[in-house]
């Protein structure tokens, strides 16, 4: 069993229903993330969990308990937040915000003890703030107020610990000092439970991710299973490309935007080496529906032609282009309303891209780059090119849209 | 030095400046005390007859059990201390710390530094009763005290409940509905009064008077009923100074923390108010008290709802019994109503405060 687990759990207000039927279970030592787009339920899930809001149906237990039968006191000894936008009176020092962290313990009629304040200062410490515990709340930077927060929520030496956002409104650096330190706190065996929009610190620090969406869970699991093109064009309607890049071993996540034409006229694209990315990202961005011809895996242009294309012919890492994928190819290209040959390096193993492109409706050569500084085919591609260069409309990258608009007209 | 060493040293220095933090407000706690021991033999001693403080501290202490210090003292001397001005005295004290200690407990609940102890329509509402009991054509001698505490003090809880009625919402009451239905309340009662007061003919000056606020009709018998409402509802309010604390966070937070926040809000209103119409139906409405005191408090000694409540307590109970002592004795034989005395002078002095502490005390 785990130690949070919420079971069939209905959430909402008034006369909406925020989430509908939702089970999530968080151990001890795990970091969840919850992502989401903005009203899809995040923060009300971490109201219920923390007792502030009540679910309509389901139960959710911590430490097997069930939250509706305790009482607020008890509650927060095992469930502590870290809100987003909190109202922090100016009043207060850094020590006394934390102190109120102690209130579970304290209740009415005990006041702090040595006990407390060395609780409360252990956890300023780990949260880096103990130096100014006497310092007025008007006198914190953001990020400083957030760890005074985390250190607060620590002083309630609670076992689960829900975080709200934690790094919005922050920079870079604070961003991730916030989850490193969240992460610092799952390894030390706690169960955390991050709402968060930014998906690379989700996908880098979550053992775990959940995405929301319309109600329900729309996936769950690792960030690579969560965190796809799929989901993201499901829960926020955005084409999206998403890739694992392998010198940071991280999760880049970059949105497109995307005109809405009134013909969606297709267009093939031979790219490769780099030279296609360009091209690809921004014909999807006009609206185009594309797809792109041979690549190898591990190719720079093969993420982003996955991730905005209908289809990519693919082969594997250093090898030439064969006759099945070859005819595929040449199918594309005779589908497609235009082709559009980028300025690729071409040499033995991918000529069979150059030929394909003989078979294309409206033909379309980028020539930034002059075919002399890129033929290492010892003539080939020369004899192939010229012979497509009399009925193709030559143009560069910056011109690529409208060249292509005339040619289709 | 090694980290561990510094980590103790910087706790066992935390640990000081609270020890010292708290040390220093027990100390204003002592001295507040004392204030009021010198506040109430300083009021006894002043008046139309002077009575030397010498004789008034005698007569005073003789009270305690076991001290008979009084033998020597010309029986009329004794009348007066402890008959006449001692009662009215006490009463100013219960008021005045009833007065700021609901002050204090209405600006932290509703986390707004113009709350005052009025705030539901308790004015307005024991007003309209005070008026009623006025013009009625009988007066009802079965209440020892007459008909004018019994219908204010009902009015004063009526009008509370009936805001806190109309402000809530399912299981929750939201603190700003509270405050607005507690204004547009208190206006439709005051129309009811000023009407009635229109058409009251002769008993009008009187009526005015009330409204005005005044202890120059205090017994032993006010004394000993307003005694025990306002002991208790200050242990009460005393006891949530900790889920005060928090509650000046927002709400949702104070929650997450372990407070019980509706539940703290019904006791804490219930308090207040039943302290505030315990102390407006004998007196009548005095302005000023329940504003004052506490912010001074909080200017002086911060915003810790663990010293502001009893500090509180103890500067409105000098505050208005001092207050009091110089309505009554300014004008001779003639007494100035005493709300007049609590803005002229409490006004100046909250000023210098202000210009003092430039710090944020809210």
């Amino acid at each position: 069993m785990s130690y949070l687990e919420l079971k069939g759990v209905t959430l909402g207000y008034t006369s909406q229903v925020i989430l509908k039927d939702i089970d999530i279970e968080v151990n001890l030592g795990e970091m969840l993330g919850i992502i989401g787009p903005n009203g899809s339920g995040k923060s009300t899930l971490l109201r219920a969990i923390s007792g502030v809001l009540s679910t309509r149906s389901g139960n959710i237990k911590i430490a097997g308990k069930p939250i509706s039968k305790l009482s607020r006191q008890n509650l927060a000894q095992l469930v502590a937040v870290v809100p987003q936008n909190p109202i922090l009176p100016e009043t207060f020092t850094a020590l006394e915000i934390v102190l109120l962290g102690r209130y579970p313990h304290l209740g009415l009629l005990r006041y702090e003890s040595q006990k407390d304040l060395s609780i409360a200062l252990e956890a300023m410490e780990k949260t880096g703030v103990a130096s100014f515990a006497k310092r007025y709340i008007n006198q914190l930077s953001g990020g400083e107020r957030q760890r005074l927060l985390i250190a607060r929520a620590l002083a309630q030496k609670s076992k689960v610990i829900l975080f709200d956002e934690p790094t919005a409104h922050l920079d870079l650096q604070h961003q991730l000092q916030i989850m490193e330190l969240i992460s610092d706190l799952s390894d030390q065996g706690m169960a955390t439970m991050t709402a968060i929009h930014d998906f690379s610190l989700a996908a880098r620090y979550c053992h775990r991710l959940i995405m929301l969406n319309d109600g329900k869970i729309i996936a769950e699991g690792a960030a690579t299973s969560v965190i796809t093109p799929e989901n993201i064009e499901a829960a926020f309607g955005l084409k999206a490309m998403v890739y694992h890049d392998p010198t940071s071993d991280r999760l880049i996540i970059s949105p497109f935007k995307r005109k809405v034409r009134s013909q969606p006229h297709r267009i093939h694209i031979i790219a490769g080496g780099g030279r296609g990315a360009r091209a690809i990202q921004l014909l999807h961005q006009e609206g185009f529906e594309l797809t792109a011809g041979v690549l190898n895996e591990g190719d720079v242009d093969l993420p982003i032609a996955s991730a905005l294309c209908h289809e990519v012919v693919i082969i594997p890492p250093f090898s030439a282009i064969n006759i099945e994928k070859h005819q595929r190819n040449q199918e594309l290209s005779a589908q497609a309303d235009c082709v559009v040959v980028c300025d690729v390096p071409f040499g033995k193993a991918n000529l069979l891209n150059l030929e394909a492109a003989t078979k294309a409706k409206r033909l379309i050569l980028i020539e930034d780059t002059p075919l002399k500084g890129r033929d290492f085919s010892g003539g080939a591609t020369l004899k192939i090119y010229s012979k497509l260069r009399p009925r193709a409309k030559c143009t560069v990258y910056k011109n690529l849209t409208s060249s292509i608009e005339e040619i289709l007209s | 030095m090694t980290i561990e060493d510094s980590g103790h040293s910087h706790l066992a220095k935390i640990v000081w400046e609270r020890v010292i933090y708290r040390r220093r407000r027990l100390y204003a706690v002592a001295g507040l005390f004392l204030l009021l021991w010198l506040a109430i033999g300083l009021a006894s001693s002043l008046g139309s007859a002077q009575v030397s403080p010498v004789m008034v501290w005698q007569v005073l202490l003789s009270l305690l059990p076991g001290l008979n210090l009084s033998s020597n003292i010309p029986d009329t001397v004794v009348t007066i201390v402890l008959d006449i001005r001692l009662p009215r005295i006490l009463l100013a004290g219960l008021v005045g710390a009833s007065l700021a200690i609901a002050g204090a407990t209405y600006q932290g609940l509703f986390r707004n530094p113009l709350a005052d102890p009025y705030l539901l329509g308790i004015a307005q509402g024991a007003g309209l009763g005070a008026t009623i009991a006025f013009l009625l054509p009988f007066s009802l001698a079965a209440t020892a005290l007459g008909l004018i505490p019994v219908l204010a003090f009902a009015g004063a809880i009526l009008s509370a409940g009936i805001v806190y009625a109309v402000a809530r919402v399912g299981k929750t009451v939201p603190m700003t509905t509270l405050i607005l239905a507690g204004v547009a309340l208190g206006a439709f009662l005051a129309s009811i009064t000023s009407y009635l007061l229109v058409s009251s003919g002769e008993q009008l000056h009187s009526i005015v008077l009330w409204l005005m606020g005044g202890l120059s009709l205090s017994h032993w018998g006010e004394v000993k009923i307003l005694l025990p409402y306002i002991l208790v509802g200050s242990l009460i309010i005393h006891l949530y100074s900790r889920p005060l604390n928090i509650m000046q966070l927002d709400e949702e937070q104070a929650q997450q923390l372990g407070v019980n926040v509706e539940r703290v809000k019904l006791i804490l209103l219930f308090a207040a108010t039943l302290i505030t119409a315990a102390a407006v139906c004998f007196v009548g409405i005095i302005g000023f008290v329940g504003i004052i005191v506490p912010h001074a408090i909080r200017l002086i000694w911060g915003a810790d709802h663990h010293f502001l409540l009893p500090l509180s307590f103890l500067g409105g109970a000098s505050f208005l019994i001092l207050a009091d002592m110089l309505a009554r004795t300014v004008m001779g034989t003639a007494e100035v109503p005493v709300g007049i005395i609590t803005a002229f002078c409490g006004a100046p002095f909250f000023i210098y405060l202000l210009r003092k502490r430039k710090r944020v005390i809210f």
